[in-house]
């Protein structure tokens, strides 16, 4: 049917006149898909409803200064997003961003920063342990307990109910885990994502991890950009777009879609008026998932047998989504502060979640920037700035920043002549409609894969809510959607049409660790993480005799069967990744198969070491350090055994050698 | 041409070959056993039996060749670990049970071959000495074997070959199943020795670190003689530069020193070399028309070198497959695969738990802690002769029972361990260097670690290729660990 519809719908049109594709949503998701489909060959129409292109990347031009709606972090692993930016635009990208190797946060009351950085080798894992975030063997059981998410073998169908716990409740689920542990995650998804781990997918939040984990390869946690998201990626793409001949309308506002005759038709209403329905081959809906559900379902009074839902009704469960607004200040001072460090900071223990970058210090200087501070200061909990009003709430924020960094005089209202801050450069916005999504535990059963050609025919989904390998709000999730919902039009295109238009649209998909090494880890390190549970714990008692939390005390009894547990399930997971055949074989069979697979592993690492006279790689960063590290532990040994021994040194373990007098 | 033909061919009259026609015979089956030499003949062997193989010796009625005036009833051990005496005691799982004597017995080949294989003929099979076996060539489903006594040549043929003709077997190599892993064979030396003045009975075997993996043996005989000779494994000398007559002449020189009455022991015979291949190397022991037993089968202990017993016990299983495959007509590969089957049950229990500590022990580089292990596994069980019975059954290659001998090794590992920690602990509290003692748990680390720094250091892609090895004989043994006594003790119906 849908075939003689199409055909029906356009009978003059040869194989070779070039399809129309209406992108809905400016965002880097629909850029992302306009330019690669203006690259194929597609005559591509943006529509975007604010004056400004970028959606969540876009910035506000005000008194010729450019505020970006929130400050973004550019991840290493953003692939897609930097193909686009290295090979597209012809950007290099260490002129154009800043490599980040932390975050620092700041206590209430303290002068000190403390670094919270990428562990992505030996000695920055080491410097977390000792960060004073919390104590040491708290911060060892933060970071295995990182490693346990990462490693941990989710069934991969998360319509499944038991798939769908939230962070806490994996947490619950562990044996070693303390309250101040949790109390640090929530803290991380809160300040990157505005949202608690009591509705964060454990899933989503392992997948985040899986990206990060880089370790022993050494790598920045993210990049920040030297400039304005307008000046720096935004323009530079509408740019390449002009060139590629796609047409754009800002401004421009999509009030309907409608299916007619197996095609989209959209209503748009610019500033100057709304225009005739338009009609399209294929549309793409890059928009956030709110602004699609009001396409999808149509308003009341229109057709709504023409609308996406009457074709696709599960669409109507995207309603479930949920998303938040990030209140930011743009804050210009009138001099310069001292003390302020470099990159992103979190006001540990703020309220409204503060974050807060010093932009004068991070992007290109200009003559606006030479002279004075200026610090974008994000709130990630909206709901807890206690004012209302654009400039009350902007004053709130300040001040709560006044509270942990009592460098500068904030007056006492926003505009007040008498204070540090340069008011007519400054600039709050609520950020209400540039919200992020967010992927709590319910949204896993609704999230749509980014175009559904076989349900909706000739329309797409993207944007950073739908199905991806990032798999959370982020840019690249938005930019590989993007590229995915490109990647299935040209793919129905070819099939109408019978050839494919250009080269097909290619993705970069990031190699993750597989969970078998995660998994191997952590066996490994599984008595580091309840030794250092059992640590924590005991100090606590120790501290608090009697215990704030009940069963403290007897908390670390329980552990050596928590442990036990905890690594039989481990070893199993791992041996099931490892041989999957396992499920279904006998206890002796499973042990036997799990021991010959392992074999085959070693023999494979065997091939690829030095023979006997072969030339020696040079030792691996990893190597060196441990065996440094091992080294300068035996020393230290030596010594103390040395000194034990009363200056003797320990008997010299000689192998058994006697000499053999044999009688000539 | 009907004497031609026969149901069965023996290719070789060792022990396995004559137990086989001895075994066939018996059952009325028209079985031919073809020797090449003229026996008696001497044959490069240390001669021990042990007691598991006496007992099938006395239940062929061989008893002539047990009850002789040369035999010596074997009952103690004495073990040197360098010039150290670690164990001189009887020997503790010579303990009887299911009818096997409490001791065992040094043989001449030389005489017991030839007794067994008169034996089997007097059963009635045909026995064609001095007649060499050329190739074996299968067809229209029988199998004709190309014979030469003399200058005399002719064609014998029968449905089944058995291949019981050694190390180097033609009838092995005709159907395809040549062993040439280097991992799984060991190389011996030996020669009689006289002026040796020993306690009755007391045999002495010894270990020295540079000759690891290996041992030498003497073998006491009534009169003064022994039965003297050193074994390594293959691998191990081609990769370590080790030379055998160099062993064979540092051990002879060594013996003399460290056992008071070797003191004026002289050499007997000439020196002669040996080839053994080991269990481990084992695909399979059966193809079209014909089964290989003995040490054609590579039924031999990986650790001890000992075949005879094992290819007396190969040759009975066998021949219950024989007996069916003649009843049933039947000679082809899947139907005399079954001798496989039983032949694992039978030797699996103890020869993969053997197999899995000779695997281990084929990393030379380990040699100091393997000879500080099992030096201390000696000593205790001079002291504890409970674990000489269990966990040293494993290592003279008797009545192998891998989950008991584990619990034991294991508890005594980590007993000792315990002990060396606290020892250490110990010492540092009174202001004494740690290490050294009975439980030098440190001083084994740090051998272990010597070990594997020289492993990898001095081929890494050997070292893990090794592990591999010892991880797979280890899964390999596993389902061993679920039975609860050895088969070979309770010895063969026959």
């Amino acid at each position: 049917m849908a075939k003689a519809r199409s055909r029906k719908a356009s009978p003059a049109k040869a194989a070779s006149a070039r399809p129309e594709v209406a992108i809905i949503g400016g965002g880097i998701a629909g850029l992302s898909a306009a330019l690669r489909l203006a690259q194929r060959g597609f005559a591509v129409t943006v529509f975007e409803a604010k004056p400004e292109l970028g959606g969540n990347m876009s910035s506000t031009t005000v008194h010729g200064i450019d505020h970006d709606v929130y400050p973004h972090m550019f991840c290493d692993w953003y692939a897609n997003f930097w193909t686009i930016f290295e090979q597209d635009l012809g950007f290099a990208r260490a002129t154009h961003f800043e490599p980040q190797d932390g975050v620092k946060l700041l206590e209430l009351g303290a002068e000190t920063y403390l670094d919270l950085r990428n562990p992505s080798t030996l000695a920055t894992v080491w410097e977390n342990l000792t960060s004073g975030i919390l104590s040491v063997p708290e911060m060892i059981v933060l970071m295995f307990s990182m490693l346990d998410l990462a490693a941990y073998p989710f069934g991969g169908d998360v319509t499944d109910n038991l798939e769908r716990i939230d962070v806490n409740g994996f947490l619950y689920s562990r044996g070693y885990v303390t309250e101040d542990v949790a109390k640090v995650h929530n803290y991380i998804l809160t300040l990157v994502w505005s949202m608690n781990s009591d509705v964060t997918a454990a899933k989503t939040y392992q997948d985040f991890l899986r990206h990060f984990s880089s370790f022993p390869n050494e790598q920045p946690l993210a990049w920040l950009l030297r400039g304005s998201l307008r000046q720096k990626i935004v323009q530079p793409l509408a740019d390449k777009l002009r060139d590629l001949g796609v047409t754009v309308h800002t401004e421009t506002m999509v009030t309907a879609l409608d299916i007619i005759d197996g095609r989209p038709r959209l209503t748009v209403e610019a500033r100057n008026g709304v225009a005739a329905p338009q009609p399209f081959d294929n549309a793409i809906i890059a928009t956030p998932a709110g602004a699609m559900i009001r396409l999808a379902m149509g308003a009341p009074g229109e057709d709504p047998a023409t609308k996406i839902v009457a074709v696709e009704p599960r669409i109507a469960q995207l309603q479930h989504f949920r998303d938040a607004a990030i209140p930011v200040v743009d804050i210009y001072f009138k001099k310069k502060l001292a003390g302020v460090p470099q990159g992103q900071i979190g006001l540990k223990g703020s309220p409204m979640m503060l974050s807060v970058i010093d932009i004068s210090q991070l992007w290109e200087t200009s003559s606006m920037l030479r002279e004075r501070t200026a610090l974008v200061l994000a709130a990630s909990d909206a709901f807890a700035i206690p004012a209302v009003g654009p400039e009350a709430r902007g004053f709130a924020m300040i001040e709560q920043l006044h509270r942990w960094l009592p460098i500068f005089n904030p007056g006492k209202h926003w505009g007040d002549p008498d204070s540090d801050i340069e008011w007519a450069m400054s600039h709050f916005r609520a950020n209400d409609t540039n919200r992020l999504f967010i992927d709590d535990v319910t949204s896993w059963a609704f999230r749509p894969t980014a175009g559904d050609p076989a349900a909706l025919p000739n329309i797409f989904l993207a944007g950073d809510y739908c199905q991806s390998s990032a798999d959370m709000a982020t840019i690249e999730a938005a930019v590989q959607t993007g590229l995915l919902a490109a990647q299935a039009l040209q793919a129905a295109d070819a099939r109408s049409h019978g050839k494919m238009r250009g080269e097909p649209i290619t993705l970069a998909v990031e190699q993750l660790d597989g969970g078998a090494k995660l998994l191997a880890a952590k066996l490994a390190l599984l008595p580091a993480a309840y030794g250092a549970s059992a640590w924590a714990a005991l100090s606590e008692s120790l501290a608090n005799p009697g215990g704030e939390r009940p069963g403290t005390e007897n908390y670390p009894l329980l552990l050596p069967l928590s442990y036990t547990l905890d690594w039989w399930k481990t070893a199993y997971s791992l041996a099931l990744q490892l041989a999957p055949e396992l499920k279904s074989a006998s206890l002796a069979d499973a042990g036997k198969t799990t021991l010959l697979k392992a074999a085959d592993l070693l023999q494979d690492f065997a091939r690829r070491q030095p023979g006997r006279g072969d030339p020696r790689p040079p030792p691996s960063e990893l190597a060196t350090t441990f065996s440094a590290f091992a080294g300068a532990a035996m020393r230290a040994a030596e010594a103390a055994l040395t000194k034990a021994a009363r200056g003797k040194p320990p008997a010299p373990d000689a192998p058994y050698k006697r000499r053999w007098r044999v009688k000539p | 041409m009907a004497g031609d033909r026969f149901d069965v061919i023996v290719v070789g009259g060792g022990p396995a070959g004559a137990t086989m026609s001895w075994a066939l015979a018996r059952q009325g089956i028209n079985v031919a056993v073809l020797e090449r030499t003229r026996f008696p003949r001497e044959k490069v062997c240390g001669d021990f039996v042990e007691p598991a193989g006496l007992r099938l010796i006395r239940v062929m009625g061989c008893d002539a060749a047990l009850d002789g005036p040369t035999r010596l009833p074997i009952t103690a051990n004495r073990v040197y670990f360098g010039p150290h005496l670690a164990y001189r005691n009887t020997i503790p799982y010579y303990d009887g049970q299911h009818g096997q004597p409490r001791h065992s017995l040094i043989i001449p080949r030389a005489e017991l071959d030839a007794m067994l294989l008169q034996n089997a003929e007097d059963t009635g099979a045909t026995v064609l000495m001095a007649t060499e076996a050329g190739a074996v060539r299968r067809e229209d489903g029988t199998n004709q074997v190309d014979i030469r006594c003399g200058d005399a040549t002719r064609s014998l043929s029968a449905p089944l070959v058995i291949g019981a003709d050694g190390f180097e077997s033609l009838v092995g190599r005709s159907a395809g199943l040549q062993r040439r892993d280097r991992r799984h064979i060991g190389i011996a030396r030996r020669m009689y020795l006289e002026g040796v003045e020993v306690d009755a009975g007391e045999t002495t075997i010894w270990f020295d670190e540079d000759h690891i993996p290996g041992y030498g043996w003497m073998f006491p005989m009534p009169g003064g003689r022994a039965n003297f000779g050193i074994g390594v494994l293959s691998e191990s000398a081609d990769r370590f530069g080790l030379s055998v007559p160099k062993i064979f002449g540092e051990s002879l020189a060594r013996l003399r020193l460290r056992h008071p009455g070797c003191r004026n022991a002289r050499a007997a015979s000439k020196p002669l070399g040996g080839v053994v291949k080991a269990y481990g190397g084992i695909d399979r022991n059966h193809f079209h028309g014909g089964l290989l037993i003995g040490d054609a089968g590579s039924f031999v202990d990986p650790i001890t070198g000992e075949g005879i017993t094992q290819g007396m016990e190969s040759a009975i299983i066998a021949s219950r497959t024989v007996v069916a495959a003649l009843a049933a007509g039947r000679f082809d590969a899947d139907f005399l695969g079954r001798y496989d089957t039983e032949f694992r049950a039978h030797f699996d229990p103890s020869m993969l738990y053997v197999g899995f500590c000779a695997a281990i022990m084929r990393n030379w580089h380990f040699r100091e802690i393997l000879w500080r292990v099992t030096r201390r596994g000696f000593e205790r069980a001079n002291a504890d002769p409970e674990f000489g019975r269990v966990a040293g059954a494993g290592f003279g290659g008797v009545d192998v029972q891998p989950r008991a001998i584990l619990i034991q090794l294991w508890t005594a590992v980590f007993g000792h361990l315990a002990r060396g920690g606290v020892d250490a602990v110990s010492a540092l509290l009174a202001g004494r260097a740690p290490g050294g003692g009975a439980h030098d748990m440190l001083g084994d680390l740090g051998a272990w670690h010597r070990g594997w720094q020289a492993s990898i250091a001095d081929d890494a892609a050997w070292h893990y290729a090794w592990l591999a090895d010892v991880a797979r004989a280890f899964a390999r043994m596993g389902p061993a660990l679920a039975t609860t006594e050895n088969p070979r003790v309770r010895g063969l119906e026959i």
